[in-house]
């Protein structure tokens, strides 16, 4: 059975976190591969390696208990994984928003320069 | 199989592919399709269904795994919906603070106050989540933060070495011919009807 435990902290959840993100990156740049698929930009070597790199841990995690998997796990465990790896980067966002926010607060102040040319040249 | 978990993460997975769609593509012409299937796949994160009832097949499978149960759908919800209401507000609050400054046109002191609201909404609504009060009062996601973070930049450089060997195996087209005489004409007619000569 799948055991999804990823609470305890130490170096092996750390590594956790480093395999998560590969697999949550891996994933979405293989959706967005298929879906915006173009023969021109000869995707395949791509897609294949991403969905390798994809695959693998999960592959690795589903079968770790009995060395067995199902279609139904691997969707569990592609749950787990997306569902932290979006979370992860959801937890950013107050540490984003400052930023943003400081950016913000530039644009609000500023004042049109007589030359918009000049002055982008200045910066 | 656990209902609720296939329909986030095909929602999730919906979401992703519209926003692929829609950033591809030459900037006047932007997929037609990206925000119907991004309306889908928002609505199925939100409308989550039910967990099995005990006389339902899915339902003893439910005992052995840690997010089946309803707390686990219960605290996806909560994660999922504030994270929508702050990252919208966020994005409205930004689209129209541009919007009210001098960038595009004289300042618009009631448009920038709607925008400094909405950006405000945002702070709120990320105050008011127990969920990022925890995180960040706890040393180990903190940690698993960072990680994470080593895990993209290992993950894009891996990606990114992938295509260049992947342009550098490719074979090279040949060199086109030059331009007859015909496709020279033509060219020119349309370089100085589009340029204009002063005629």
């Amino acid at each position: 059975m799948v055991n999804f435990d990823f609470s305890m902290a130490g170096i092996g959840s750390l590594g956790a976190m480093v395999l998560i993100a590969m697999v949550f990156i891996c994933y979405c740049f293989a959706i967005h591969l298929i879906v915006t698929w173009n023969p021109y930009h000869r995707p395949a070597i791509p897609l294949v390696s991403s969905l390798i790199l994809c695959t693998g841990p999960m592959l690795a995690m589903s079968m770790e208990k009995d060395g067995a998997t199902s279609l139904a796990e691997m969707l569990e465990i592609i749950f787990l994984f997306t569902s932290l790896g979006g979370g992860v980067i959801v937890l950013w966002m107050p540490i984003i928003l400052v930023f943003v926010t400081f950016q913000m607060l530039i644009v609000s102040r500023k004042s049109p320069t007589e030359d918009p040319l000049i002055d982008m040249l200045e910066n | 199989m656990v209902f609720w978990v296939n329909q986030a993460l095909l929602s999730f997975t919906l979401l992703i592919a519209a926003f692929s769609m829609w950033r591809m593509g030459p900037a006047f012409k932007r997929s037609k399709f990206a925000g119907p299937i991004a309306l889908i796949g928002l609505a199925g994160l939100i409308f989550l269904p039910e967990q099995p009832l005990y006389f339902e097949s899915d339902y003893h499978r439910c005992e052995f795994i840690s997010f089946c149960n309803d707390d686990g759908r219960e605290s996806y919800l909560k994660v999922v919906t504030w994270s929508l209401i702050s990252i919208s507000t966020a994005l409205i609050g930004c689209y129209t603070i541009i919007r009210g400054s001098r960038i595009y046109a004289e300042r618009n002191l009631p448009v920038l106050t709607i925008g400094w609201f909405f950006l405000g909404l945002s702070w709120w609504s990320i105050a008011q989540s127990q969920w990022f009060v925890d995180a960040y009062t706890r040393l180990d996601v903190l940690a698993w933060m960072v990680c994470f973070i080593f895990g993209i930049a290992g993950t894009v450089y891996i990606l990114f070495r992938i295509i260049r060997f992947t342009e550098n195996v490719s074979p090279k087209d040949p060199p086109i011919e030059p331009l007859n005489d015909n496709e020279r004409r033509l060219v020119t007619e349309m370089i100085r009807r589009n340029l204009g000569d002063g005629s």
